[in-house]
């Protein structure tokens, strides 16, 4: 208590100094504490990302281009919309899945479930597509290169899945329901559709109407078959580009466009995050990987969650350079504080102090300051964490790379899907933004830096106490 | 004992044998204290008396276990001081010597009274410190009103008072006061120097160095420093 007592009648000797000192290790202290702050909400968010896409794994046939592996019917005639052609495969060399190639995954362990998709191209003409406008002024719309502007036709895609429970597997992680409802277990091949609100504007159709699709094969001289189908829901995910889509239960797709028992995507779900990596090398194993493509959702949101993983290491760079400075900061002040008081150490000495008399006096100097120090910088954690981690993060729509799909020709040459937008739509709606809720175990982390800036800096005063002689310090009178 | 040397017993505080210090300087030593042998009885006033620069200061360092002698031995009441070390040599400093300097000395943020209980706290003392320092204070005769001042609040008279008292405040049996009126007038000077005499009229030893025949003139023994070397001694 009397060397606490002491402690503080120093400081208070020299005001000026103490407030500088506090006031520098505060900034420093306070930075470090929101680097902390900030790196944890980052890796909470990071954990977040993961969690809910986590367990992931896609299996789409090899050598189909992302989610769009869909396939231009060859007797199409949809006017000037553009058909994406993504492969320079015929279909017959095209490796495909089937419902048997995945009924040998489930032998695989630490499957949770398997979702299976189709993606086709419908270029009937019983349904309109929707028309969509580029925007030009912002650039996160589909736009055109090669000299057409105005608007366009895009392709119809229908989806079939079975899981209709999941909106997201129809359009993307916005989507939702303006209308009826999604499918349930019983539609599985019923002559049931959600629709796109494109395709519902487009044709005047609400729920409850009814819709004919035409069945399109690549034998012209088949006679086509018109399937009646009956929509249960209309829903948009914000976008005309995305609205253009009709989803059926995959059985009833599959029947519409011949498809067999292909798929073209399965989505994979492992028991946890820990067995993703396992499950997909299973998988591959399984199928092989001339047959099919197995992409993990950690890869994907790899790259989506990008910026965010970017952030986090600056903010643990910044975390450990501040923690540093602090670290200089205080072995530097202490250091000089103890050459400026060497005077006063000789008289300690000479009146019957031990060097750890004087090293506990100095040491609860330090820790005051720190204590303080930590307390400030830890109040300023609170206004200023949520900026930091904002201008941290940069905002994943405003750049990315963009998504090429060449078109067959019909005038149009080649167009960007994505560009700068969809996918980075995407990726923003999955970052989400990064809120920093700044707790108060912020004081215990002050107050953990502070004891051990103390810590540290006692070792300045104990070496150099040491060595003072008295009689060395006050022979010069 | 050899060579002529006294010998420690009840008579005396302090008893100092061939004792020689060196210090570095330009390559070579200087003889700061060379080859000294006196003894300080118990009791008395001593002064250490002689020209700035003869060593007196160093000696007084070594005897108060601020310095180590290169050899020789010091015994200051049973203790030989060349010896210790670590925490014998705090424990000599908190129990057996007590300075006053000529800077005074005092810790500046602390008042009168604090510096005087500051030694007692040190020592491990618990109870009375303060009764204790307010009559070491009061002993010395400085006001009660200045007992809660800070020293730069003090005169130098009042300031030299104050680091008296604290001299005295583990009840030492030897007081080392080094040039302790060279700060001071003649007039406060005297007080401070009929101080101490009246220290050693209890029956405390103190021992002073200094250059200042009035001081030499109250005192029970003088002894001349020349050079490092004990050139005279007056008294017993």
């Amino acid at each position: 208590m009397r060397t606490i007592r002491r402690a503080l009648q120093a400081l208070l000797r020299s005001p000026l100094r103490a407030g500088l000192l506090v006031g520098v290790l505060g900034v420093s202290i306070g930075l470090a504490l929101i680097m902390i702050t900030v790196n944890g909400a980052f890796a909470q968010r990071l954990d977040d990302i993961q969690a809910s896409v986590g367990t992931d794994i896609t299996v789409r046939p090899a050598g189909s281009f992302g989610g769009f592996s869909f396939r231009a019917a060859p007797n199409g005639n949809n006017g000037g919309t553009v058909t994406p052609d993504n492969s320079d495969q015929s279909d017959s060399s095209r490796p495909t899945i089937t419902d048997d190639d995945l009924q040998q995954l489930t032998s695989i362990a630490n499957i949770a479930s398997i979702t299976r998709a189709t993606q086709d191209v419908y270029t009937g003409d019983t349904l309109q597509a929707g028309t969509v406008t580029p925007d030009t002024a912002n650039g996160s719309g589909p736009r055109f290169i090669g000299g057409q502007g105005g608007s366009f036709s895009p392709p119809i895609i229908v989806t079939g899945t079975d899981d209709p429970a999941n909106l997201v597997s129809l359009g993307g992680s916005s989507t939702t329901l303006t209308a009826g409802r999604s499918f349930t277990a019983d539609d599985a091949g019923a002559k049931v559709a959600v629709i796109g609100q494109a395709i519902a504007d487009a044709n005047n159709l609400s729920v409850g109407d009814t819709f004919e699709l035409t069945n399109t094969t690549s034998d012209s001289s088949a006679t086509p078959t018109t399937t009646t189908l009956t929509v249960i829901g209309i829903f948009t995910s914000g976008t005309t580009f995305a609205d253009n889509a009709i989803a059926l239960p995959i059985d009833t797709a599959r029947e519409i466009f011949n498809r067999g028992t292909e798929v073209d995507s399965a989505i994979v779900k492992a028991s946890t995050v820990d067995d993703v990596d396992q499950v997909a090398a299973d998988i591959k194993s399984a199928l092989g990987a001339d047959k099919a493509d197995v992409t993990t959702a950690e890869s994907t949101i790899a790259g989506i969650s990008a910026p965010l993983s970017d952030a986090k290491s600056s903010s643990e760079v910044g975390m450990y350079a501040a923690l540093v400075a602090s670290a200089v900061i205080i072995l530097f002040s202490i250091g000089l504080v103890a050459r400026q008081r060497i005077r006063e150490i000789g008289i300690l000495k000479a009146i019957g102090a031990s060097s750890w008399n004087v090293v506990g006096q100095f040491s609860v100097e330090t820790a005051a300051i720190a204590v303080v120090a930590a307390l400030i910088g830890a109040l300023a954690t609170f206004p200023l964490a949520q900026t930091v981690a904002d201008n941290l993060v940069s905002d994943p729509s405003t750049g990315g790379p963009a998504t090429n799909v060449t078109g067959p020709g019909g005038g149009g040459g080649r167009f960007f899907v994505a560009g700068g937008g969809a996918a980075a739509t995407r990726a923003s709606n999955l970052l989400g933004s990064v809120n920093v809720a700044v707790s108060p175990e912020v004081f215990l982390y002050a107050l953990a830096i502070a004891v051990g800036l103390a810590l540290l800096a006692t070792v300045v005063p104990a070496w150099y106490v040491g060595r003072v002689r008295p009689a060395e310090v006050l022979r010069h009178e | 004992m050899s060579d002529g040397a006294t010998t420690l017993t009840a008579a005396n505080t302090a008893v100092v044998e061939h004792v020689s210090k060196f210090f570095p300087s330009g390559g070579g030593q200087v003889k700061a204290v060379d080859d000294i042998s006196f003894t300080v009885p118990r009791g008395k006033l001593v002064v250490l008396r002689g020209p700035s620069g003869c060593g007196k200061s160093t000696l007084l360092n070594l005897m108060g276990a601020l310095d180590k002698p290169d050899s020789g031995t010091i015994m200051v009441d049973g203790v030989d001081v060349a010896k210790l070390g670590g925490a014998s040599e705090v424990e000599y400093r908190r129990r057996k010597v007590g300075f006053v300097f000529q800077m005074f000395n005092l810790m500046p943020q602390m008042s009168a009274i604090e510096n005087v209980t500051l030694p007692m706290e040190l020592a491990g003392g618990q109870n009375h410190m303060k009764e204790r320092a307010q009559a070491l204070l009061g002993r010395v005769g400085l006001a009660e009103d200045r007992w809660i001042r800070r020293p730069f609040k003090l005169s130098g008279g009042e300031q030299q008072r104050v680091a008296i008292a604290r001299a005295l405040a583990n009840d030492c049996p030897l007081i080392l006061a080094d040039e302790p009126t060279a700060n001071l007038d003649s007039k406060t000077g005297g007080l401070i120097v009929q101080l101490l005499r009246d220290l050693a009229n209890d029956n405390r030893t103190v021992l002073i160095a200094t250059h200042d025949d009035s001081i030499a003139r109250q005192a029970d023994v003088v002894m001349e420093m020349r050079d490092g070397q004990m050139v005279g001694r007056i008294g017993d």
